[in-house]
């Protein structure tokens, strides 16, 4: 019987502060359609209290995850910037080797040019 | 649960909202950056629609990486699981992005939320305890 009181009570103060809240609401309702748009401004804001971000990410988890999400949403701007690196890369090995690559190029082409002019 | 405070002074009266970034964290990202910016401040309502809800004046988003990471969150399944908790709510404050997807629209309902489900993400829930003054001053 305790025990059923104790639920009946707790019933009831809930239902009370649910009505009460409810009775609130609907007279912002009412005040907020007596005033037109215009007459409602927002004259100032302030932050109480700050959140804790600190459980959610942090800086290092977030740049990578922008990284990802840079990612999937350019792979296109991706492909060409690495296109345009490999040019580079081939560009330079291909300057360096050039040198031993017309030696030896000059003299094959000395020995071919000697042989035919010997024959 | 709730982990942050913000509180908005209007002609009519003061809302106290509570942020829940656990939930949503980029988009309360950006509500506290505008709130610390003071971009709402003397701007009136932009579109108010009588018993159901009240939105506040569009704000851009400069910041390109937020921008991205806030269209992953209105895209994602689980956060709009997590927001339809609240839609049952009234006092809920809400975002929705333009069909730019280039400015932010937030927005409080003062009646049953179940139909921004999929267009609204939620930031906050009201409180209404400061708000109500104007309205019981004016009537006596």
């Amino acid at each position: 019987m305790t025990l059923f009181s104790f639920f009946f009570l707790f019933e009831k103060i809930t239902s009370i502060e649910s009505l009460n809240t409810l009775t609130k609401i609907e007279s912002i309702g009412a005040a907020i359609d007596n005033c037109p748009n215009e007459s409602i401004i927002i004259t100032s804001t302030k932050v109480l209290t700050l959140p804790n971000f600190e459980f959610i990410a942090t800086n290092e988890q977030e740049e990578e995850e922008t990284k990802k999400i840079e990612e999937e949403t350019q792979p296109e701007t991706k492909r060409l910037k690495l296109q345009k690196d490999d040019q580079m890369n081939f560009k330079i090995p291909s300057l360096v080797s050039s040198p031993t690559m017309r030696r030896e190029e000059i003299e094959m082409l000395g020995s071919s040019f000697s042989k035919n002019v010997i024959d | 649960m709730k982990s942050g405070e913000v509180q908005l002074e209007t002609t009519i009266g003061q809302l106290q909202i509570d942020l829940h970034p656990d939930l949503f964290p980029n988009s309360t990202k950006l509500f506290l950056q505008q709130i610390i910016l003071s971009n709402f401040t003397n701007s009136s309502i932009a579109h108010l629609i009588p018993g159901f809800l009240l939105k506040l004046s569009p704000i851009p988003i400069q910041d390109d990486a937020l921008r991205l990471k806030i269209l992953t969150e209105v895209s994602n399944n689980e956060s709009l699981k997590n927001a339809s908790k609240f839609y049952s709510q009234t006092g809920v404050v809400g975002l929705k992005l333009s069909k730019d997807e280039k400015y932010v629209e937030y927005c409080i309902t003062f009646g049953p939320a179940d139909a921004l489900v999929s267009k609204y993400l939620v930031v906050g829930v009201v409180n209404f305890f400061f708000f109500s003054f104007f309205f019981f001053s004016k009537m006596y």
